[in-house]
């Protein structure tokens, strides 16, 4: 038996080949207060096994759903053979189970159901964004039930690494069993997460997360982002650079995902971050690689030499929120980049081989049917480009997210019709759901078309059928149509 | 303690529908329903999780409790259940899913009304009521129909070309 102050789990369902972070970060802010902690990503135990009802097992603790009720003792065995095994192996005083998405409650009220019938005494946390289920700003309510239930003893409510420490020695606090939380000013001081516990040997994709910053830059208006995160903090390039090399002399893994709203939010920061990578990288035959979302910016704010640096640092796979090729419409959205911003950007990015994933937004409430037509234009007119745009990102149709601007700022002049993808705008009455669909499937089939990697476009489709049934019936939108395993696709649903 | 509420909708011909509730096999409560139209009952059990919640209609002859004119029927002794609610989980919709098993043995799907003598069984079979309620709530998704592109496409396009110049 191996005794700890806390286990910390990371659980079912996320679909990733990636070690999770939390864990590892949460271990590593524990054990700098003087607490024991062990990891166990029960999220990848799940992606790898060889359970003969895996596929069965991965769609139910994912969706909480399957066409055969009685099939739902086998998750409910599941749970209950992994509960005996941690508890076989782990004596701890608490369990604190990362809660990565809504998509993990399911198994995260079963595992705690089963633990706590093994052992009453030990303490059970939940925490993380998977907490709340319909937008990062909305209540506590699923949490505060499993508590009443008595299947936790605490809840964290968004970051973890103060709040835990605090209940552990208090066992109270900010964000502890109540929504006033505080958001860390400082992230730089946060030691690099532990991954000691994890086989990194073992996974699919041999990438590490890494996060730069919390928060955006940018309010857009579709994105409750801010709304959470009042403050945009960030590391200092040379922080993130010295984890990067240090991670990857530890642990032998050299491309890293970035969690951040965005990497390239405060420029200063960023060019500190490419040079030292740069210089490395020239230094090394184990050169590191990175990726995350990126914001676009004209040659004039990023310039060529900034683009030299990020293909010299590692840049690949940046995943940029295009939204829309009318000009227009991401003005609307606050985007703050212009048509010849975006084409600068495209030109550099094609020049210097840094690759990217398009995200798109399409339906928003100000476009037109000639905003959509500048979509279409838009990616026929970078075709040219279509050696650097690995993938586009279509997502299903905009949703008006509880806390954003849209929903906060037009609410006057928007019906949601009991949907958050089901709103009609007054200034624009043609683009109704149905519309929005239309232009969805013509975007779909048009890049493919044009010879773009869409990928989840078949997925997309099927949710979208989905909501069309929920939405052509009358019923009311809630949160367990939001049907997707695939992180981005969260975002964009 | 968890509340339980009913709302029926009654026809209360010759003297209205018996019912008894259970917990498993013990009577929680047994009434008559005798007021024609909306009907309310609450009780308070210690259900102790997972078991069957059972509304048994008892006691109606079918020869002489449902009055019929030229073969129609005109009036009745059953009710529909409209609601049930435990304490914070209410089933509405739901109800509709449920079986109810005639004194035949003949089991009735997809019916709220409840017009034979039988047994309508609400199985909670999860430790807890919200494990439960969500586990149903999530259950109704996958009777949708299935997904076929092709006629989504034609639905979403009625009779417009989806072909676009730009």
């Amino acid at each position: 038996m191996i005794n700890c102050d806390v286990l910390i789990l990371a659980v079912p369902f996320t679909d990733t080949d990636k070690p999770l972070q939390a864990p590892a970060v949460l271990k590593a802010v524990v054990q700098k207060h003087n607490f024991t902690a062990c990891t166990y990503d029960l999220n990848y135990s799940l992606i790898k096994t060889h359970h003969e009802q895996a596929d069965f097992l991965k769609q139910y603790f994912a969706f909480g759903t399957t066409n055969d009720y009685d099939k739902i003792v086998i998750a409910e065995n599941f749970v209950q053979d992994t509960a005996k095994l941690l508890l076989n192996k782990y004596k701890p005083k608490f369990i604190a189970v990362s809660v990565f998405t809504y998509q993990c409650q399911t198994y995260s009220m079963l595992l705690a159901q089963n633990l706590k019938k093994i052992d009453p005494t030990i303490k059970i946390i939940f925490g993380g964004q998977g907490l709340t289920t319909q937008g990062i700003q909305s209540s506590d309510a699923w949490a505060e039930e499993c508590k009443q239930l008595g299947l936790i003893d605490h809840y964290i409510i968004s970051e973890g690494e103060e709040a835990l420490i605090n209940l552990l020695k208090e066992g109270k606090g900010k964000g502890i069993d109540n929504t006033d939380w505080e958001q860390k000013l400082d992230i730089d001081d946060n030691p690099y997460p532990d991954y000691g516990d994890y086989n990194l040997n073992e996974y699919d994709t041999k990438t590490l997360m890494i996060t730069g910053s919390r928060g955006c830059v940018r309010r857009c208006s579709f994105c409750d982002i801010h709304k959470h995160w009042k403050r945009y903090v960030f590391r200092s390039g040379q922080s993130l650079a010295d984890e990067m090399i240090h991670q990857s002399n530890k642990y032998k893994i050299y491309n890293f995902s970035f969690t951040d709203s965005l990497i390239n939010g405060s420029m200063k920061a960023y060019r500190d971050f490419i040079s030292v990578l740069s210089v490395y990288n020239a230094s090394t035959d184990k050169k590191l690689t990175w990726g995350g979302q990126f914001i676009v910016r004209g040659i004039s704010s990023m310039t060529e030499k900034d683009w030299l640096m990020t293909k010299q640092s590692g840049a690949k796979g940046l995943a940029v929120g295009v939204e829309s090729g009318s000009e227009a419409v991401r003005d609307h959205m606050k985007k703050q980049f212009s048509d010849q911003d975006l084409d600068e950007f495209m030109e550099q990015a094609n020049k210097n081989n840094v690759t990217l994933t398009f995200l798109m937004l399409l339906g928003y409430p100000t476009e037109s049917h000639e905003d959509f037509l500048q979509t279409l234009k838009m990616f026929k007119r970078y075709k040219k480009y279509q050696s650097v745009i690995e993938s586009v990102v279509l997502g299903t149709t905009l949703g008006i997210l509880p806390g954003t601007p849209l929903a906060e700022e037009m609410a006057e002049d928007i019906e949601m019709n009991d949907g958050e993808n089901f709103w009609t705008y007054k200034e624009n009455p043609d683009l109704d759901f149905r519309e929005r669909i239309k232009r969805r499937i013509i975007t779909g089939e048009e890049c493919v078309r044009m010879g773009y990697n869409v990928p989840g476009n078949h997925d997309n489709y099927k949710f979208l059928h989905y909501l069309w049934n929920v939405y052509k019936n009358k019923q009311k939108q809630t949160i367990v149509d939001l049907n997707t395993n695939d992180l981005q696709q969260q975002k964009y649903s | 303690m968890i509340k339980i509420k009913f709302n029926f909708t009654v026809n209360n011909y010759n003297g209205g529908p018996k019912i008894r509730i259970y917990n498993n096999k013990d009577v929680l409560a047994e009434t008559t329903l005798s007021e024609k139209g909306q009907n309310n009952l609450a009780i308070e059990a210690d259900l102790k999780f997972p078991t069957k919640l059972i509304i048994e209609h008892y006691d109606k002859n079918m020869n002489i409790d449902t009055k019929l004119d030229d073969g129609g029927i005109v009036d009745d002794k059953g009710f529909t259940l409209e609601t049930i609610q435990f304490d914070q989980f209410k089933l509405h919709n739901e109800l509709y899913h449920f079986k109810f098993i005639k004194e035949d043995g003949e089991e009735i799907m997809n019916n709220n009304y409840i017009g034979y003598n039988g047994r309508y069984i609400i199985n909670i079979d999860s430790e807890n009521l919200s494990t439960w309620y969500y586990k149903l709530q999530k259950s109704f998704i996958n009777q949708l129909e299935n997904f076929d592109y092709k006629n989504f496409k034609k639905e979403i396009f009625q009779d417009e070309h989806c072909e676009i110049e730009y």
